[in-house]
């Protein structure tokens, strides 16, 4: 998590404010993090005793009465969870390298050179982030079921690079970066290739990391696309796999429009 | 052999991965959406009828898109603010890089990390009514129970304060990269001239995170238009609905009632409108400061 | 500027042009090779033929096993067969269907839930079976699900099993509060019957429900789980030809029968509007409404928990819901006779009887009901004799999705104790407009 290691320690308070400050951040965390201990507690609890005592509020509202690990055996035995895991893992980080990669060099291209149509490409990365996906979902279907990729790491991993996301976020990082320094490698005989290199990289690490992590974690939490490009259990993500967990006939959590 | 280009060459050739994949899987499957929205299509007819405009007129009477539309922006409203500063203030918060601040920041991010529709059905849960987790909680304060996602009132605010739990992790990673690129010696020589905190964040900070607000603005307001997955997961659009949103719409017509027509028209004004929005937002902000 | 200053000294002109083409010829090149290299390994090594099977997968692994089961029995039974089973999530398996259908990808063979049959026929995604059906199997069908299969005169998939809902209930509670609900038809609680025992089991503590007398295992509850309520009071949703709502879903004894359903929740304070999961299960709730399955699951995970089963209460007429999962065959398979092949062993007399045995769902076929004698016992006479004597099958029309939607928003209006009436004429009309765009 330590991706930023800046030096700005802004402000020097006094005992009372820092205490107050402290307190402050502290409370933030826990509500940033308790919804998500309460699932995790919730998930060692046995399975009828879940949803057992919500209501009135007690100390076995949050914490498991009887602990087991009995969910995650589950898990392991009933599926090939390791596939699906493996599965989301390539792809995930697939996608994140070719990502940084594709996108920084883009960015470094519409923040740093001037060439015609460089406005009508970023209105062009600036509409495919707006465009929502489930309106692209079926021409991309169709696009990847004619490259014949259905079923394949290629159907998941290819489509999605570069994210425009990264490329605009990369671009307005680029633009921040002091022109000075573009300038001095020139004279010292680098050409774009080199600063894009041998300067904006070095200099935008935390970005860059910042870039790499959210695409994995936006890759790694993708549902819909999987679904729809892979029928093979073989090509299954962890994602698919997690949701048809709680659906389905006797499940409490969705409604059906059956339920025969 | 080293041989060099002209400087509008190398852009071109900078970009080429990207524009190929965008082109291949962004703009080819737009245009395809757009010729989509211009027939009655509907997955049966590969010959579908052309039909011009009427899928975008349609709209203009459908009482459910306006629903949606006026949600969407008061969504937008509450988000984009809210999770902005909440982001701020949290990059702010994490800044001196210690072992208990890296903890923090960890805690900050961890509801990114979840996937969004196990997050959505967490908060569902939570709030269930009457008598879920958090309405139990507020029992022990003797606050009469809550409908929360139930209620007309309360749906889209609490969708908006669940995103941003969920995103402004994201928000705070941003502004910390760019917190990162600030030269320490500008705060040193601030800290000699005597500028106290506040004056540091109004003189130094600020003004040097504006091209990164500028990001963090257009991305939120494009995210919240997009809002989805918490109404596909905890509402459905309703109660009366309070939370129907644009892309749940064209969701439900495109893919539940294979109205493929409609929701591929609703896609393009979904478009039009948060470019406007974009645009004005980089004319405005960039009329600040030179952009 | 200076950039373009720098890079102009050494270009010779024509560089561009010559690299723009090689940057396109090169990605022509690395998209054919691409598709060759994934292609070739994307051919799955197939001497033999290979029949896809999709369904949704269900929360008990057991079925799931099930059914792949009976993929791998059709392969031993057909040397050089390779059967793909594959299971996909409830929620999006309809989205899943399209959209391989748009890329004309469907499975050979796929799950049917049978209020979706008018919307496949219409669309034309399945096939007519009334050729490949013997007129004996079909004659092995109860009346019930033959009405569910055929439409517009023609048989388009085979159930896998009957099911109903009734009412279950947690015998604890009620032999407490000395109340024995009836195992017959003849002695079926009345709704009015039904509101006494609620008001008697429901538990409150400063003005807040901390039992509640009834919970839908479903959330939120959709036409399936609310037709009943309806029906037993002569309520409709649809005309009887499908084509219109507009004087059934709004008639007076519907909003009356709505009214009462939705009393239950905002003014009677009897039942959750939003039950956290498991309300029965953990015994938050006394009553819930599920089918022989749900019986089965409930049992089987809250081992402290004693259920019992009765009748869903009536009014004019007593009123069960009913319907089940259909297997069909894709309209775009390639071999359609291998696909029935498969259809009608899934379907098949032995493999119904497993299936039965298996998930405690209601059979379809007379003779597996002739074969399993325990289904003449509690608790399934329960759900048989209201199957057999109160089902009343959903509306059938191609836009069912749109008007279970309608009917399950006007619900939650009516739940949260808003008139019925005027949300429900603002349901009819909305369907009234999808209906007519299937014309």
């Amino acid at each position: 998590m330590n991706l930023t290691s800046s030096g700005t320690n802004i402000r020097p308070r006094s005992g009372l404010l820092a205490h107050v400050a402290a307190g402050g951040k502290l409370a933030l965390a826990i509500i940033f993090v308790f919804p998500l201990a309460w699932m995790f507690l919730s998930s060692l609890r046995p399975v009828a005793e879940i949803f057992q005592y919500i209501f009135p509020f007690s100390l076995w509202t949050v914490v498991p009465l009887h602990a087991t690990l009995d969910s995650y055996r589950h898990l392991l035995r009933d599926e090939p969870f390791g596939r699906y895991l493996a599965n989301s893992l390539i792809v995930a980080s697939c996608v994140a390298a070719f990502d940084v990669a594709v996108s920084s060099m883009a960015a470094y291209a519409l923040a740093r050179i001037r060439f015609a149509g460089r406005e009508a490409l970023f209105f062009l990365v600036l509409t495919v982030m707006i465009i929502p996906f489930e309106a692209l979902l079926v021409p991309l279907y169709l696009i990847v079921r004619w490259l014949g990729w259905v079923d394949s790491y290629a159907a998941l991993i290819v489509p999605m690079v570069p994210r425009a996301f990264s490329i605009f976020l990369l671009r307005q990082f680029f633009r921040g970066l002091p022109r000075e320094l573009d300038d001095a490698a020139r004279i010292d005989g680098c050409r774009d290739w080199g600063i894009y290199w041998h300067i904006m990289l070095p200099l935008s690490r935390p970005v860059l990391l910042s870039v790499t992590l959210l695409t994995f974690q936006e890759m790694w939490g993708s549902f819909t696309w999987p679904l729809v490009s892979t029928n093979n259990a073989n090509m299954r993500v962890v994602q698919v796999a997690v949701a048809s967990f709680g659906q389905g006939d006797g499940s409490p959590r969705r409604s059906p429009s059956c339920c025969s | 052999m080293r041989w060099s280009l002209r400087p509008e060459t190398a852009g071109y050739l900078f970009v080429l991965p990207a524009v190929l994949g965008l082109l291949a899987f962004g703009i080819i499957p737009l245009i395809y959406a757009f010729v989509v929205s211009l027939h009655n299509y509907d997955l049966v007819n590969p010959r579908a009828p052309y039909v011009g405009l009427a899928n975008y007129t349609a709209l203009a009477t459908d009482r459910v898109f306006w629903t949606a539309l006026r949600n969407t922006s008061a969504y937008a409203l509450m988000l984009v603010p809210l999770q902005t500063a909440v982001g701020l203030s949290l990059a702010l918060m994490v800044q001196p890089s210690t072992r208990w601040i890296a903890l923090l920041r960890a805690s900050y991010f961890m509801p990114v990390v979840v996937s969004y529709v196990v997050a959505a059905g967490l908060w569902e849960i939570l709030f269930a009514a009457p008598n879920g987790p958090m309405n139990s909680l507020l029992a022990l304060a003797h606050v009469p129970p809550q409908l929360f996602f139930q209620d007309r009132h309360q749906a889209l605010p609490l969708i908006a304060l669940m995103s941003s739990w969920k995103w402004s992790g994201i928000t705070m990673l941003i502004y910390l990269s760019g917190l990162h690129e600030i030269p320490a010696e500008l705060y040193e020589a601030a800290g000699v001239d005597g500028a106290g905190g506040l004056r540091q964040f109004g003189n130094i900070t600020w003004p040097l995170l504006h091209r990164i607000t500028l990001f963090v603005l257009v991305v939120n307001t494009i995210e919240a238009f997009k809002i989805f997955t918490p109404v596909y997961v905890i509402t459905r659009g309703g109660p009366l609905n309070a939370t129907m949103v644009l892309v749940f719409h064209l969701f439900r017509e495109g893919f539940r009632y294979v109205h493929l027509g409609d929701a591929s028209a609703l896609s393009f004004v979904l478009l039009v409108v948060i470019l406007t929005l974009a645009t004005l937002q980089f004319r405005v902000l960039r009329g600040e400061s030179q952009g | 500027m200076r950039a373009q200053k720098v890079g102009r000294a050494g270009t010779p002109i024509g560089r561009r042009t010559l690299l723009a083409g090689a940057a396109g010829s090169a990605a022509a090149l690395a998209s054919g090779a691409l598709r060759a290299v994934i292609r070739t390994e994307g051919v799955r090594a197939a001497p033999s033929t290979t029949l896809q099977f999709w369904y949704t997968r269900y929360a008990v692994p057991l079925l799931n096993d099930t059914l792949d089961g009976f993929g791998k029995a059709f392969e031993q039974s057909h040397p050089g067969v390779k059967v793909q089973v594959q299971a996909f999530p409830y929620g999006e398996y309809f989205q899943k269907i399209n959209t391989a259908y748009a890329g004309n990808q469907t499975p050979d063979v796929f799950f049917v839930d049978f209020p979706l049959i008018a919307n496949y026929v219409y669309r034309k995604m399945i096939v007519a079976l009334d050729p490949l059906v013997a007129k004996t199997d079909l004659d092995d069908y109860y009346p019930a699900p033959r009405g569910d299969m055929t439409y517009q005169d023609k048989i388009w998939a085979l159930p896998l099993h009957q099911s109903g809902e009734e009412l279950l209930y947690n015998v604890d509670a009620l032999d407490e509060a000395k109340i024995r609900p009836p195992h017959s038809l003849d002695q079926q609680w009345t709704r009015e019957q039904f509101l006494d025992v609620a008001e008697k089991v429901v538990r409150r503590a400063a003005g807040r429900v901390t039992r509640w007398a009834y919970a839908t295992t479903y959330y939120p509850p959709g036409l399936y789980v609310i037709q009943p309520w309806l029906a037993m009071s002569g309520g409709e949703i649809l005309s009887p030809d499908g084509t219109r709502a507009t004087g059934y879903l709004n008639s007076p004894a519907t909003v009356q029968a709505f009214t009462f359903w939705g009393d239950l929740y905002t003014k009677r304070q009897l039942a959750p509007i939003q039950p956290t999961p498991d309300t029965f299960g953990t015994g938050q709730a006394v009553f819930t409404q599920g089918n022989p399955f749900v019986l089965r699951d409930i049992v089987q995970r809250f081992h402290n928990l004693r259920v019992g089963v009765t009748y869903l209460p009536r009014d004019r007429r007593c009123a069960t819901n009913m319907g089940a999962y259909h297997i069909g065959i894709s309209a775009q398979t390639k071999q359609r006779d291998l696909a029935w092949e498969f259809v009608s062993s899934v379907t098949g007399r032995e493999a119904h009887v497993q299936w039965v045995k298996t998930t405690g769902y209601l059979p379809a076929r007379k003779s597996t009901y002739a074969e399993l004698p325990y289904l003449k016992q509690y608790p399934w006479s329960v759900f048989w004799d209201g199957l057999a004597r109160c089902g009343v099958p959903r509306p059938r029309t191609p836009a069912f999705d749109f008007v279970d939607d309608a009917v399950t928003d006007a619900s939650k209006d009516i739940q949260l104790g808003h008139p019925a009436k005027p949300a429900l004429d603002e349901a009819a009309g909305k369907i009234d407009q999808e209906i007519a765009r299937y014309k």
